[in-house]
């Protein structure tokens, strides 16, 4: 027909998909799909597809693609969606590669791979018009997706991965090219380096994909430490975007802040975690001190995650108020938890961790989460609070505080309430709230950014109120702490539930209440902050926490139990019915081809000049399906072998071969003679050095 | 063998005054030998008609016949009429050109279809039935039609069925300048023709169809050849495929060649030499496929590159 196309070496397809298995981690899977495809090595049947066929595989590939990426996209990796989708592509284009490996011909045409191009051809063929199409074999472009979904595998990081690509890659180029070893060497060392060189790309892309994902919607929420904008100018911006929805149980009120972290100690701008002496043997190396709960069952499949040290199965029967919290989650992610929260409920988690200062941090299974948390019994998680760490006041901002303190005449007050109420109308009367910051102070400057904000600007952010609430508090002998969170603010009346999105994030203080007995969380910030967060929103945020909320539901209703199996099973029945419905048509619509010419050779009707056949491929390429076996070898003729012996040969083999008559006596004993010599002649003789000896 | 002896004497007499087409003579006598009917299609001038005449005056005794058909030519003038005679006052029948050994039907593309079709029982089924009776044409019968590309003005493409009746379609094709040469040559003062003699008698010429009726042929080889002739079945670009007269043909036309190469069996190369005469003619093109310039005997080539041969 037109110009050779070269398919990729048998079995190199099938090693590649084994490779592919591995490193993806689903073996199982890679080894059916390498059966499937180098079966067609082995199995005779064939179907004489043609490019409507093509196109119609290739539909098939781009749905399943969309399909797999909507999935993988509902299933809350945003950023990772697309190297997910690749790794699985192998399978997803298995459709194109079956065409190709069991239909009649070796080539399909490009054409067929684009809608428009696809009806030009058509137009073209109605009206009897030629077109000058670009054939390919489709086994190459699926070799490079393989080796590339190879790259992006769960396992593709270990030594295994550079060896085996080497092996493959050098396996499909000597492959094509049968002269000069020593290039071939370099260039499959070139390509391993490339191939090195473009597995770390991939991967540090994927990490960087992955951290962005960390860096999305999680900011400021480590537990150890929380840098503040203190000193900063400008203004503070912080993403709309829904990050929890909390829903009330039976009418109980909602908590008014939903604390992600708590912080004892202020130095520089920012907040961090400071374990009093005894404690601090049992910090891990993350310099966190996290403890981990142990889960408790009323009922089977129940799980209760109790926050507090000494607490029993009984105050789980105490009626108290809850709500649901759901939202994304990851992997040791603190939770946005009332001060006051009691227990865990229904979480699916693989664990839960508590901190001493009442951080708490969760293990999901799923990267979107659902439960009850039960809070509002007066007491809280954390431990009483350590003298030491817990009044003491950096030195750089010791003399304002004093002065401040004796201004507001705190350390006289007889009661925490008293101070408490004397702070907060002190900030309501004389500050304000900004998110616009004017303060440019550096860290470790005098005066400090916090002097700065008291005693001259008075107006700043919840950071500001809170740290200098904290630290006044403690100037007037009340133990403090430093928390961040958020504020739950937004209403949605039509579902009753709460809206908490990154601008709701918030700072405030806990402080000890020495004559109840128990941390209390006071918000020193001004009220009407509230307002100014939430103007300036999107005239799109409905659609964007539709679709948010969508996809949230959508998540935690596929992953309930029920609904899975569910899913599972109406997935298996359409995925069943469409295979069994493509198998029916394609098993009637079968042919069957006599196989490769040197498998099909009959015992009985095997001559002894058949053994030339080995070597004589070496010279002349494999013998084309139509050629006679007697025309191929007799190109032989001219330069390797002896013209007489060789038709000799070759009328005693057809005299063997195609004569239904009993054979000459002693023509068998006179071929093999015949074909021995033959075979030694040949086997002296050196190939060509062409390129490509096949024709 | 004796009558590869006979077979080849006659083909170097024919060769002798067909000059340039050695490998086409070869293809018509076999058909000749194995029972079957040629169409000779080329351009004007190049040889059809003194490739028949060549034929037919080397074979002795045989009887020769030729129609020039032309557009009023009646299925009558070819078959025979019943005539009155006033003598007597019976009709009687007078047999047509068609009951002769040879029957050579130049440029039969120029006859209306309706004239062609009267040669369809007698190639098929070596009978004539004029007015109700039989007549059978026993012995030797040959046509040899010629005709010149459909594409050329004032012809009748022949119908399918007709197509189909000959077992081969050959071309001759323009000879090379040094064979032309020589057949300027050998004119000079007479055509080589005139002075031919017979070298074949009738007899002769029924006694190597025989032999060449005898040449074995393996089962798989007739596995082979029906494959061949099947693959044409189911290709888009086909839209009427080759019927199993196409396979039967390929069959008895490769015995008949391999009895010339003097040999008892038939080996693969035969069939596939003579496939693309033998199958090609009798397929219809797809006319998407036919516009863009495809060609039919290109197809049988492409099939017998593909379909996997017995090695």
């Amino acid at each position: 027909m037109e110009t050779t196309v070269h398919p990729p070496p048998r079995l190199l397809l099938g090693a590649t998909l084994l490779f592919w298995g591995a490193m993806s981690g689903h073996p199982l899977m890679g080894l059916a799909v390498a059966l499937l495809i180098e079966g067609a090595n082995w199995i005779r049947f064939r179907w004489n597809f043609n490019s409507v066929a093509c196109s119609r595989a290739w539909r098939i590939s781009m749905l399943l693609i969309l399909i797999a990426g909507v999935l993988i996209w509902l299933d809350g990796d945003r950023y990772t969606a697309l190297p997910k989708l690749i790794v699985w592509l192998p399978m997803l284009l298995l459709a194109l590669q079956f065409v190709q490996s069991y239909g009649l011909s070796d080539r399909m045409p490009l054409n067929s791979f684009s809608f428009f191009s696809h009806l030009h051809r058509e137009r073209n063929r109605r009206l009897g018009l030629g077109d000058s199409v670009i054939h390919f074999n489709f086994g190459n472009p699926y070799f490079i997706v393989a080796i590339t979904a190879s790259s992006l595998g769960i396992n593709a990081q270990q030594a295994a991965f550079l060896p085996g690509l080497i092996i493959l890659a050098g396996w499909l180029i000597f492959s094509r090219v049968k002269s000069r070893p020593f290039a071939l060497v370099a260039v499959v060392i070139l390509a391993g380096l490339v191939g090195l060189g473009g597995q770390i790309g991939m991967r540090e892309l994927y990490n960087w994909t992955n951290d962005r994902n960390a860096a999305a919607g999680y900011a400021g929420t480590d537990p150890t430490a929380s840098k503040t904008s203190i000193g900063s100018l400008g203004r503070i911006k912080q993403s709309p975007e829904m990050l929890w929805r909390l829903k009330t149980v039976d009418g109980a009120n909602a908590p008014r802040l939903l604390r992600l972290a708590t912080y004892n100690r202020y130095k520089g701008i920012t907040w961090k975690n400071e374990l009093p002496e005894e404690l601090s043997e049992e910090i891990d190396e993350d310099g966190s001190n996290f403890r981990n709960l142990g889960t408790r069952e009323l009922e089977i499949s129940d799980p209760y995650y109790l926050l507090r040290e000494k607490m029993t199965t009984k105050d789980l029967l105490k009626p108290l108020p809850a709500f649901h919290l759901r939202g994304a989650s990851r992997s040791e992610a603190p939770l946005p938890l009332p001060g006051s929260a009691s227990s865990l409920r229904r979480f699916d988690l693989d664990g839960v961790e508590i901190n001493p200062l009442g951080t708490v941090r969760v293990f999901p299974k799923k990267s979107i989460i659902d439960g009850i948390v039960r809070w509002g019994d007066m007491a809280a998680p954390e431990s009483p609070p350590w003298p030491e760490q817990d009044l003491e006041i950096n030195i750089l901002e010791r003399a304002t505080m004093q002065e401040i303190a004796e201004k507001l005449g705190l350390r006289k007050l007889p009661t925490t309430a008293a101070k408490v109420a004397r702070i907060r109308s002190w900030f309501q009367d004389e500050f304000s709230y900004t998110l616009y910051l004017t303060i440019g102070q550096a860290r470790f400057a005098k005066p400090t950014a916090i002097t700065v904000f008291l005693t001259k600007e008075k107006r700043g952010h919840c950071e500001y109120f809170a740290t200098a609430a904290t630290l006044l508090l403690r100037e007037a002998g009340v133990p403090a702490r430093y928390c961040v969170g958020y504020a739950v603010m937004e209403r949605d009346a039509e579902r009753n539930e709460f809206i908490i999105r990154g601008l709701h994030g918030h700072a405030w203080t806990r402080l000890w209440d020495s004559e109840l007995k128990r941390w209390t969380d006071f918000d020193p910030t001004p009220a009407g902050w509230l307002g100014m967060e939430t103007s300036g929103e999107s005239k799109f945020m409905w659609l964007v926490d539709g679709y948010q909320r969508f996809k949230e539901d959508f998540f935690l209703w596929r992953n309930r139990p029920a609904n899975r199996i569910g899913a599972t099973i109406i997935m298996w029945l359409l995925g069943g019915g469409v295979f069994l419905f493509v198998a029916r048509r394609l098993w009637r619509s079968k042919l069957v081809i006599s196989g490769d010419s040197t498998l099909s050779v009959a015992a009985g009707s095997r001559t002894p000049l058949h053994d030339l056949e080995r070597q004589a491929r070496r010279i002349l390429g494999p013998r084309p399906p139509g050629t006679p076996f007697a025309l191929w070898l007799r190109r032989l003729a001219e330069n390797y072998l002896p013209p007489d012996e060789l038709d000799e040969a070759l009328s005693l083999h057809q005299r063997l071969r195609f004569d239904p008559a009993p054979p000459p006596p002693d023509g068998e004993s006179r071929l093999q003679t015949l074909a021995f010599g033959l075979t030694a002649t040949l086997k002296r003789s050196k190939p060509p050095r062409t390129a490509s000896p096949r024709r | 063998m004796i009558e590869t002896k006979l077979a080849n004497r006659l083909e170097q007499a024919v060769c002798a005054v067909v000059r340039g087409q050695e490998h086409t003579v070869r293809r018509v006598l076999a058909c000749m030998f194995s029972g079957g009917h040629v169409l000779l299609e080329d351009y004007p001038g190049t040889g059809k008609t003194t490739m028949a005449k060549a034929i037919a005056k080397s074979i002795g005794n045989a009887e020769f016949k030729r129609v020039q058909f032309t557009p009023d030519l009646l299925p009558s003038d070819i078959l025979g009429v019943s005539v009155l005679d006033p003598r007597t006052g019976e009709f009687s029948f007078h047999q047509g050109p068609v009951f002769t050994d040879i029957l050579l039907a130049d440029e039969i593309n120029r006859a209306s279809p309706r004239t062609q079709s009267a040669l369809l029982e007698a190639m098929g089924e070596r009978q004539v039935t004029v007015e109700g009776k039989r007549y059978d044409l026993d012995g030797v019968f040959f046509v040899i039609a010629t005709q010149n590309p459909v594409e050329f003005r004032g012809t009748y493409p022949l119908p399918e069925a007709q197509m189909d009746r000959f077992a081969m379609q050959c071309k001759l094709g323009y000879v090379s300048a040094d064979d032309e040469a020589m057949i300027l040559a050998d004119q000079r003062e007479s055509h080589p023709i005139e002075s031919m003699q017979p070298v074949l008698t009738r007899e002769e010429l029924l006694s190597i169809s025989a032999a060449s009726r005898k040449i074995r042929f393996s089962d798989e080889l007739r596995h082979y050849a029906v494959s061949l002739v099947a693959a044409t079945r189911g290709i888009p670009e086909i839209q009427l495929a080759a019927s199993p007269r196409a396979s039967l043909a390929l069959m008895k036309i490769s015995q008949a060649i391999s009895l010339f190469e003097g040999r008892e069996f038939v080996v693969p190369e035969a069939i596939q030499s003579v496939a693309e005469d033998v199958i090609a003619h009798r397929l219809i093109l797809a006319p998407e496929s036919k516009y863009s310039g495809m060609d039919a005997r290109q197809v049988v080539r492409d099939l017998v590159a593909k379909v996997p041969v017995p090695a």
